[in-house]
């Protein structure tokens, strides 16, 4: 559904696991534009374990951390919204959960 | 909770956006001890990327008539000597102005005055299939290509009205974007006579014939008195209904016109973001034209509640140069109560900002008519259409919950329906069951209506709450021993 205006440096380009799924990031993106990019969404995926009502389907709607569709479960366990994260892996380790 | 030993500072703001900003300059520059608590990843607030950031992300840049202004305060901003919480939630606002963060070092921040800047969200409307993918705000996309140089593929329609659709159309067609068209829920005429009004700020008006002259030229059809009803699809948009509209913004029957979409993006206007003035118990107002919950300030951006402000566009939709003269309003009072900055001094910039601001309201009144709310449009949706996308209420379950009740409150159709219940706390449906209710009442008791915001005010984990809980123990522990 979208795409890249420039193509990705490989030297810049770094990747990220989320639920088995390899996404490629670049450096100052946000993870929900990665997901986009790598044709997200998905019928039917989810990328965090919430089981709402309407929001089995990871999905891209405000943009701007309001609707919560892009929420995302990280390697260590904290969720966060795609559309406002840019860490390439991990949060800082005192911000994990155990 | 009041034994909780507090982190304090004597300016709290919630917010980076411009009016943010603004206020923690006047601030801090008087040397007032200022805290700024921010979502995004770094400070400017949802207005846009900077330019650099735009081109870097190899997008187009489109310089606008504030671009300037902005960049500047950015930079100042970032040299005032003060804390800035980026990536920073705020979810809880208690008793003394104490200020409740997602940020592990920071959980609790009891602020001597608060100035709350939260901006505003794109309003929200509901038709039948916008929950499906592909379906999304005119800003969601304008910030995936701003940002992140990242644009659609396909076919793009952009539906709704007010200068904003016409910038990002214009825009994302610069970035090779196909739209298919623009459809415009207002007619030819109402443009003409807000363009007329536009004559008093010629760089604004300049600006908007630039839209319409180079979507012409590029042959991208404008339709007017016409939106896009209704998105159609199975797993994701693949059509949108086109209608005809009557001035009550009803569909004309017959008049709808099938056009194959990969996206759809809807902009109808922007509504204030008042969890937070709601949450901090201030007095609002229902404006009749916007439907827009309005916090009551005085002359010096004051809420009702002691100590507590609001600046920029939680308060009112406005443009940059209303939000900044707020914001410096809000800092620079905070600063005089704070003794950081002579009286004479403050008194004389505070009647400057007044006078300007009180120059500058025409403009907001001009955007509360090109962004008035329209009674037509809340019957697009159907029976079946979800109205609280987190919960997945539909419109007949929200019909049912207002029959249900004896007197009708938007409260109890929270209650009984679950409505707004979700992690967007009701920014997405509200403003759609306010239209709804105001079709059943009166007008008296529809502006009676409001709702109570209730902590956590966005999702927060349980491991920010256990850590709060652990710092609360660990310090009861200390004052026992």
């Amino acid at each position: 559904m979208f795409k890249r205006l420039t193509a990705v440096r490989h030297e810049q380009a770094s990747s990220m696991q989320l639920v088995g799924e390899e996404v490629e990031r670049r450096p100052g993106e946000s993870l929900a534009s990665s997901l986009l990019a790598a044709g997200w969404p998905q019928p039917g995926r989810s990328l965090a374990p919430t089981n709402l009502a309407q929001r089995q389907t990871w999905n891209y709607y405000c943009g701007i951390g309001v609707c919560g569709e892009c929420r995302v479960m990280l390697p260590n366990g904290t969720s966060v919204k795609a559309c406002q994260y840019e860490g390439d892996n991990q949060l800082p380790p005192e911000a994990a959960e155990p | 909770m009041s034994r909780v030993r507090r982190e304090s500072a004597e300016v709290v703001i919630i917010g980076a956006g411009p009016a943010g900003m603004s206020a923690a300059v006047a601030a801090a520059s008087a040397g007032a001890e200022v805290v700024v608590i921010d979502e995004a990843p770094r400070p400017g607030g949802r207005v846009g990327g900077a330019p650099a950031a735009t081109a870097a992300a190899g997008a187009a840049v489109h310089p606008g008539p504030y671009d300037d202004r902005l960049a500047r305060l950015t930079r100042v901003y970032a040299e005032q000597p003060l804390t800035h919480l980026a990536g920073t939630t705020v979810w809880g606002l208690f008793d003394d102005r104490l200020v409740a963060t997602d940020h592990p070092e920071h959980p609790l921040i009891e602020a001597q005055y608060l100035v709350i800047a939260s901006g505003a969200y794109e309003t929200p409307l509901a038709f039948p299939g916008w929950t499906l993918p592909g379906v999304m705000t005119v800003g969601g996309l304008q910030q995936l290509r701003k940002r992140q140089g990242l644009v659609p593929r396909g076919r793009v329609l952009l539906s709704g009205t007010g200068p904003f659709l016409y910038l990002a159309a214009d825009q994302l067609a610069a970035d090779g974007v196909e739209i298919v068209a623009v459809a415009d829920s207002a007619s030819r005429a109402d443009w003409i006579r807000w363009g007329l009004r536009l004559a008093r700020l010629p760089a604004l008006a300049r600006e908007g014939l630039g839209y319409l002259g180079r979507l012409r030229r590029r042959g991208i059809p404008l339709l007017y008195r016409r939106a896009a009803v209704r998105a159609l699809g199975e797993e994701r948009v693949e059509a949108a209904v086109i209608a005809r509209l009557d001035n009550m913004y009803q569909i004309r029957a017959g008049s709808e016109l099938e056009l194959a979409v990969d996206v759809l993006a809807v902009n109808i206007g922007f509504t204030p973001a008042t969890d937070l003035t709601h949450l901090a118990g201030c007095q609002h107002r229902l404006d009749r034209r916007t439907h827009h919950w309005l916090p009551v300030v005085d002359s010096l951006q004051r809420t009702s509640q002691s100590g507590i402000y609001a600046a920029g566009d939680c308060g009112g939709i406005g443009y940059l140069p209303k939000n900044l003269l707020q914001g410096e309003l809000a800092g620079t009072d905070a600063a005089l109560r704070l003794d950081r900055i002579l009286e004479t001094e403050a008194r004389e910039r505070i009647g400057r900002l007044q006078r300007q601001l009180r120059a500058s309201a025409w403009y907001g009144q001009l955007l509360s008519e090109i962004y008035a709310f329209h009674p037509g449009r809340t019957a697009w949706a159907d029976a079946g259409t979800v109205i609280c996308r987190c919960e997945g209420v539909t419109r007949e379950a929200i019909v049912a919950s207002m029959e249900a009740q004896v007197s009708v409150e938007l409260d109890a159709v929270k209650r009984l329906s679950r409505a707004g219940m979700g992690p967007c706390q009701g920014k997405l449906c509200f403003p759609t069951i306010l239209g709804m209710l105001a079709q059943e009442l009166d007008a008296d008791r529809w502006r009676a209506q409001d709702y109570s915001a209730r902590p956590p005010l966005k999702p927060i984990s349980m491991h920010t709450l256990a850590e709060l809980a652990e710092t609360v123990q660990a310090q009861e522990q200390g004052e026992a021993a």
